[in-house]
Parts: structure tokens; C-alpha cells; sequence
């Protein structure tokens, strides 16, 4: 399994199909067809979303992009979103695709529209607009009847919203003119009325005009005395609530002192408890170091300013108690203060240009790049545990778990001779890796040094001549059919290399004499040309 | 077990692929809020003291990840808070180093990884979106990659494709990318929250796994990526980093905020195996030696490294 895997996938030398993605490329047939041409080159890569677009979930997408609210955020929020909903490339590119570019100004005509909703006149104008501009980019997309349908639905249904608001308010404006306005029109007059009443019952009890006119004087200034002691009673009572106001904001403000002290107290507490704890020198690195200088403060402060809002982000949904000096230190920080044992450090390069040393080891090979084949390597272990590790303990030893990988041990030499044994004994593994990986590690950059392995030696030579056979030989009989001898003779010969290249596998590269690593490096190009010609 | 106390804040651990006894340790002061950064070599020997310290690095930011180079072996790089990568030769004397200052990032480096195949070339992932392509040997990097929309926390090559890696991000999503391809090939929304570290299993070339900050562990397998193949609960806090054996096919080593570091086998109905809680605060770095079997490190804002065997007891003395 795991050398099958290893074997087939080799993108950029040989573009064979990849058996393990073969599985998803024919249960996902669709994405190939609606993906186009481009597509089926990405999906020989099994790191590929090569699933098929679910048009329900664009269809929620393009609903959750034409939301109003959602047109305001910025565009890489709204795929961010969409992608942690668990959509793919594809069907997010696709829903931005399907609503329609929005121009500066129907957005602003449409949040202006969604934002004042009472006036009526207005707003039906400017919706009326509105559907017309989109569905005009809306006929012209590719999608269906089906988007267009949604769009006017969901702008009906915007309408109906509006409309209903715009009428409730206009509702309640004509109550307001029909129902109270005439009744402090009829209070008013009945007011009026009254005094009139009894101004006439006055003229006709007292006809003399300057005793009505002083009567009238009289009960204004009645009135006017009234409001005028209402008015200076109202103006005590907001005094007096005022002056509670005060006394209660007193009380809260002398509440807030005192735990402030209490708070203050408890860090003195604590801190003193923390400084028996402390190690001596970080206590005096604490105590000891230079006092900020101011400068830095002011230059620092909008760096130290964002970075605490990060660094706490990653404990942000359960928060897990914090060191009591990290909140210190983060409340320092938030204040504007700098840790005082910070020291000014000049980590530049001395010189930029400084040539870097040549290496004189050569590069380990990695236990999972030894363990390709499913055999297990297991090597005489002389000391199970590292050398440098002090000899206390008994078994402590990696033998306890199961693996399927290599156990390496100290053997106290460079580790030169110890990649020398490993040469020993893989030579099932080919040659060619176990150069690569021995050779100095200076390459030209990005050279690739990782070379496949051969496939795995066959176990039944019969079952892959038989295999490879029936190709062969129903291309025989078809040549053979059209031209009798000419064709023939080519095909023996590419049968005759068939055979040879099974029992090369077989034998695991040894048998050949001589070219061996050149023989297992042109049979990945003998394999191409079986395919071509199968 | 060997012990090595810093200075500073842990924040990652890194074995040296050609020195069974070498590793090196990121950390930050003041857990890596605001302050300096260092970067330790040290070496593990039998006796008289078993942990030394080699050769240690000051930067003026804190210093949030390290990568060893596959093809030199005293050359690594270091992701460091400022926004820069430096390299550093280890066989040049300290006045000498850092050897080069890479500095294109905007926001701070959150992690870099060598590639295991090609050896020439690293990633390094930032707090500013994107995940940036580079060889040592030129001053520029050679690819941007940002279709991120929040911070990329993790870059991991895949052991067994020399041009695919994954990177894991605080917008909930890992993207799995070819160097030769223009943007992302898959796009795996595997958590509802930030997902932290991913790593590739090293014998299953389809197989990937991520961690989050819904104390989680996920195994996905990319050509069925809607449905994890397991998910590991165990952990109370956020899992801050995740790492697939070089030895074993189903073992996984995770830490996290709850400042224990675990192991799994995802294969099995129990799959936590093991749980180490030598650690007095967030467990923040992990590594699983590739040359020796069995050898764990870990080192967290407690300001210790442990190196330990598994199966023992981290801080047996």
C-alpha cells in the first residue's frame, strides 16, 4: 500500500494517472465535465477539492452575498465565511460569479433605500430602480431561470418589507393628524370657549369694560402666577434630584476607591508572595534592569498596541488562567508602559554578505523515506537507549510501541559509517536513492534529489506476463490481420522487452550486469512506451 | 532526564537532524508580549552535566520558532517577532551571527519549517496573512502565498511531495498548497475555531493533522476531507502544537494550554496513550527526534526544556 502509493505519485517527471485518485475521479465524474479541460490536469494530484459543485449550497451562497449587509464587508470576510461553511473553491467562485458585480451606485441607492424606510415616496422610486438595474446584469449572467427568479422574489419581498414599514408609518401619521390633532383642537377651543362663556355671563351681569378688563387682568395674572409657582416647582425638584444625583455618584465614586485599594493590596499580597517564589535571577534581572527610556515608548507604542489584541486571540474562546506576571505585564503594556528589563539589542548581521559556512555532513535519510517497501528493518540493537540519556532507568527503551519504521541507537561515531551500513544492507531499496541521499547536500536549488522507487518486484511472473499479454496479443492479431509479416516482428521485439522488464523487477535490478542503475532508470521510460502503444 | 532552564519564555523546541544529542530552543521574554528574544544550542551528553548550553543568539523581539537546515548541519533559522528570519551558522563565532536578516513579513513570523525533501529550501508563516517561500541563498523570498484572512500559525511541508505543504490558520481553515501551482489546490475547513499547528503524517502521504483552539486534535485524510478520520479529546485548553512520529505511522504529540503534553494513537479506541505534566505553565513547544527513537522534548513559558524518553518520566532525575 504504502510503496503503491509512493510509486504512483510522481507529478512532475511522468504524468501517469494516480491510482489512489483514481477512486475520486470516477465517483466524481461531474466535477471533470463541469470543471472543463483545465480541470482534469489539476485532479491527477490527489491535493485537489476534486468534488462537484452542490448547487443548493450556491444557491445559499449567492443568497448570504446579496444580503445588504453582508455587501458592506469586505470581500475576503465574505469568502472566509463561506469557506469555513465548508464550501469549496469552485462553488464560492461560482456564487460571486452568479451575484452580480455591484456598482458604487446601486449600493449606496440600496442601503440608503433599506435605511429610510418611512418615506414612502422615496423609496418606492429608488426600489423601483433598483430591480430594474440588477436585473438587467442578472439576464445577462449564464445562470438559470432559477437565479432570476430568486433575485425578484427576494426583491418583492424586500418591497413588500418596506412598503408595509412605509404604510405603518404613514398610518400612524394620518391617526395622528385625524385622531389627535382634532382633539387638541376641540380642548383647545372648549378652553377658549369657556372663557368666552364666562366673559359674556360677566358682560351681562357687569356691564362696565374696566371691570372686565380688570377681571381679566386678574385671572392672568392668576395664571400666570401658577405657572410660574409650577415652573419654580418643577426647577426645585430637578435641583433636588440633581443634588441626589451628585450625593449618589459621591457614594459610587467612594464605593469605587475603596475597592480600587483592596485590589491594589491584593496585587501587593500577591506579589510578595510571587517574589519568594521567583527564581533569584529573574528577580534580578526584574529589580535591577535599566529604566525605560520614554522614547521608546512613544515609538513602540502603536506596535505593542496591536500585538496584545493577537496574542491573546488564540486562547479566545475558552480562556485558560494566565499567569498572574502575564497579566501584569499585559496590563502594563495596555497602560502604555514598557517591562523594565528590556535591553536595546542590535540583532542585524554584521555583515550581510557573510559567506555561509560549507557543510561537511551529509544529509541523514529520513525513517519514513527507508521504511517504502512493507518490510520491516529491524537492526541488531546494541544499547536500545541514547548514550547521552544518564544510565538510571531500565527499559525506557523504544521497543515499547509498535512501529513499522527503522530503530535507530548511538553507536558514538560520526554519522557517516552509519549511512555506509545502511547502503549495506537496503539493496532491495535502489541504488539510485541511497546515492542521492549519500551525496553532498549542495545542489543547484530546487534540484530534486528524491527519486522514486522501482515498483515493487512481482510475486507471480505469470500472473504479469498473463497480464500484460492480452494487449499485446490482440494488437498482434490485429496487425497481423492487416499487414502478415512486416508488423509482426516489431511487436516480438517489444514482447521480448516485456519479459525482460518483468524479470528485471523480479529480480530486483541484480541480475542485470553492468548498466544496473541505467537499466531501472529507462524502465520508467519502457513503461511509458508500453502505455503508448497498449 | 535532562533539564535545561531559560531565561525566558519557551516558545518552541527543534532536535537537529544531524546531531542525535543537539537541539536548539526559541524563546521571548515576557512571554513574548513585548521584549528581547534568544535562541539556545544546546547539547545532551552523559555526564558531568547533562544538558550544556552550545551557542545562544540575543534578538531585540522574541524569537517564536526555529528550523533546522536539512542540508547543512550547522546551519537554522529563526522566526522571530519582529517580523525577520534569521539565520545563523553555528560554525562561525558569535560575533559573526546572525549570517543573514530576512525581513519581508509585516507582522510577526509565528513559525518556520525546512523542507525535509528538497533540504534547500523553508517556509515561514506570519501574523500578517500570508506564508512566504525562501532559500538560503538568496536575500528575497521566492513566493508570497496569501489567501488567508487571518493569521497563518503553522506551515508544514509534506515528507513525501518535495513541492505540497499545508498551513493552518486563525481563520479556521488549512490550505494545502503546491509550490508550482498559483494559489491553494485544497481548501479544509476543519475547525469551527483558530487551528494552531498542523503537521503531515510522515508514512501516509494523505494524512494530515491539525490542531485548534476547541482543545482538539484532528487526523484528516485530504482526498475525504469533509469527515476527520479521528478526533482526539483529552485536552481542557487550547492545543497549541501538534506533531506526527518520524518512527511510528499512527503516534501524534500534542501540547497545550492546559500544560500537558500528550500522545496519541488515533488508530486505537483510547487514544490517549500517554500524558506528561511536568510543565507549571502553557506547554508552547514539542518536537520528536527523527534519529532517535523514542526521544521527546518539550519546553513551555515555565522557562524549562525537557528532553526525555518516552515512556519515562520527564523529570525523573
Amino acid at each position: 500500500m504504502a510503496a503503491k502509493s509512493a510509486a504512483s505519485i510522481n507529478p512532475s517527471d511522468v504524468n501517469l494517472p494516480d491510482p489512489a485518485s483514481e477512486p475520486a475521479k470516477t465517483t466524481d465524474g461531474d466535477a471533470s465535465t463541469q470543471g472543463g479541460v483545465a480541470d482534469d490536469v489539476l485532479q491527477k494530484s490527489v491535493f485537489v477539492n476534486s468534488l462537484p459543485i452542490r448547487e443548493e449550497q450556491v444557491q445559499n451562497a449567492v443568497k448570504f452575498l446579496t444580503h445588504p449587509k453582508v455587501r458592506d464587508s469586505p470581500v475576503i470576510h465574505r469568502r472566509n465565511f463561506l469557506e469555513r461553511k465548508g464550501l469549496t473553491t469552485e462553488e464560492i467562485d461560482e456564487a460571486f460569479r452568479r451575484v452580480p458585480d455591484p456598482s458604487p451606485v446601486v449600493t449606496s441607492v440600496q442601503t440608503t433605500g433599506s435605511n429610510q424606510g418611512g418615506q414612502l415616496h422615496t423609496s418606492t422610486n429608488i426600489l423601483q430602480q433598483a430591480p430594474l438595474n440588477t436585473l438587467q446584469p442578472v439576464s445577462t449572467a449564464p445562470s438559470g431561470v432559477v437565479s432570476t427568479m430568486v433575485r425578484q422574489f427576494h426583491w418583492s419581498h424586500a418591497f413588500l418589507a418596506i412598503g408595509f414599514l412605509a404604510a405603518s408609518g404613514a398610518g400612524t401619521a394620518i391617526i395622528f393628524k385625524n385622531a389627535i390633532l382634532p382633539r387638541l383642537k376641540t380642548w383647545i377651543r372648549k378652553v377658549a370657549f369657556d372663557q368666552e362663556d364666562d366673559l359674556d355671563k360677566r358682560i351681562a351681569s357687569r356691564p362696565s369694560l374696566a371691570e372686565e378688563a380688570a377681571a381679566a387682568a386678574k385671572a392672568a395674572a392668576a395664571a400666570a402666577v401658577d405657572v410660574a409657582k409650577a415652573s419654580q416647582e418643577m426647577v426645585i425638584n430637578r435641583n433636588e434630584e440633581k443634588r441626589d444625583f451628585k450625593e449618589f455618584m459621591n457614594l459610587l465614586d467612594a464605593q469605587l476607591q475603596e475597592i480600587k485599594k483592596m485590589r491594589n493590596d491584593i496585587h501587593k499580597l500577591e506579589e510578595q508572595t510571587h517574589k519568594t517564589e521567583r527564581q533569584p535571577q529573574v528577580e534580578e534581572e526584574y529589580l535591577g534592569g535599566s529604566l525605560t527610556r520614554s522614547k521608546e515608548i512613544r515609538d513602540d507604542r502603536t506596535e505593542f498596541d496591536s500585538r496584545p489584541v493577537r496574542s491573546s486571540s488564540p486562547a479566545a474562546s475558552a480562556e485558560p488562567p494566565h499567569p498572574k506576571s502575564y497579566m501584569e505585564i499585559m496590563d502594563m503594556v495596555q497602560r502604555g508602559e514598557k517591562p523594565p528589563n528590556i535591553r536595546e539589542i542590535n540583532d542585524l548581521p554584521p555583515n550581510p554578505s557573510q559567506r555561509i559556512s560549507n557543510p561537511s555532513l551529509a544529509p541523514r535519510s529520513k525513517p519514513w523515506e527507508l521504511s517504502q517497501s512493507p518490510n520491516t528493518w529491524s537492526y541488531a540493537s546494541r544499547d536500545s537507549r541514547p548514550q547521552f540519556l544518564a544510565s538510571g532507568s531500565g527499559s525506557g527503551s523504544g521497543s515499547t510501541f509498535q512501529t513499522s519504521g527503522v530503530s535507530y541507537e548511538l553507536n558514538g561515531d560520526s554519522p557517516v559509517p552509519w549511512l555506509q551500513q545502511q547502503q549495506q544492507k537496503n539493496v532491495r531499496i535502489t541504488e539510485i536513492e541511497s546515492e542521492a541521499n549519500g551525496k553532498a547536500a549542495i545542489d543547484l536549488p530546487l534540484q530534486r534529489k528524491w527519486v522514486p522507487p522501482q515498483a515493487p518486484p512481482v510475486s507471480l511472473p505469470e500472473a504479469a506476463i498473463a497480464i500484460r499479454q492480452p494487449k499485446s496479443s490482440a494488437a498482434r492479431d490485429r496487425l497481423v490481420d492487416n499487414n502478415d509479416n512486416n508488423a509482426s516482428t516489431p511487436l516480438n521485439g517489444i514482447d521480448d522487452e516485456l519479459e525482460r522488464i518483468t524479470k528485471i523487477s523480479e529480480s530486483g535490478g541484480r541480475e542485470v550486469n553492468g548498466g544496473g542503475g541505467s537499466v531501472i532508470s529507462s524502465t520508467s521510460e519502457i513503461q511509458e512506451e508500453e502505455q503508448v502503444v497498449a | 532526564m535532562p533539564v535545561f532552564k531559560t531565561p525566558f519564555n519557551g516558545y518552541s523546541v527543534k532536535f537537529s537532524p544531524f546531531y542525535e544529542n543537539r537541539l536548539a530552543v526559541a524563546t521571548a521574554q515576557n512571554f513574548g508580549i513585548l521584549g528581547n528574544g534568544r535562541l539556545h544550542v544546546l547539547d545532551l551528553s552523559p555526564s558531568p552535566s547533562p544538558v550544556t548550553e552550545f551557542a545562544a543568539f540575543d534578538t531585540a523581539d522574541g524569537v517564536y520558532d526555529l528550523a533546522w537546515s536539512e542540508s547543512h548541519e550547522n546551519l537554522l533559522v529563526a522566526a522571530v517577532a519582529d517580523g525577520s528570519l534569521k539565520l545563523y551558522d553555528l560554525s562561525l563565532p558569535p560575533q559573526s551571527n546572525p549570517v543573514r536578516s530576512l525581513h519581508e513579513h509585516s507582522r510577526e513570523v509565528h513559525s518556520a519549517d525546512w523542507n525535509p525533501s528538497r533540504r534547500d529550501s523553508f517556509l515561514s508563516s506570519s501574523w500578517d496573512d500570508t506564508v512566504k517561500l525562501w532559500t538560503t541563498d538568496r536575500p528575497a523570498s521566492l513566493r508570497t502565498f496569501s489567501e488567508h484572512s487571518y493569521c497563518v500559525y503553522s506551515a508544514s511541508w509534506n515528507p513525501r511531495h518535495p513541492d505540497v505543504f499545508a498551513s493552518a490558520s486563525g481563520d479556521c481553515t488549512v490550505r494545502v498548497w503546491d509550490v508550482r501551482e498559483h494559489g491553494s489546490t485544497m481548501l479544509i475547513p476543519a475547525h469551527q475555531h483558530e487551528i494552531l499547528s498542523c503537521d503531515w503524517n510522515k508514512y501516509d502521504d494523505c494524512c494530515i493533522v491539525t490542531a485548534s483552539v476547541d482543545k482538539t486534535v484532528r487526523v484528516w485524510d485530504v482526498r475525504n476531507f469533509r469527515v476527520p478520520v479521528a478526533v482526539l479529546n483529552g485536552h481542557s485548553y487550547a492545543v497549541r502544537k501538534v506533531r506526527c512520529s518520524p518512527h511510528s505511522r499512527n503516534l501524534i504529540m500534542s501540547c497545550s494550554y492546559d500544560m500537558s503534553v500528550c500522545l496519541w494513537n488515533y488508530m486505537i479506541e483510547d487514544a490517549l496513550i500517554e500524558r506528561y505534566d511536568h510543565h507549571t505553565e502553557f506547554a508552547v513547544g514539542i518536537d520528536m527526534s527523527v534519529l532517535v527513537e523514542g526521544l521527546l522534548a518539550s519546553t513551555g513559558w515555565d522557562e524549562l526544556v525537557y528532553v526525555w524518553q518516552h515512556g519515562t518520566d520527564p523529570r525523573a532525575p
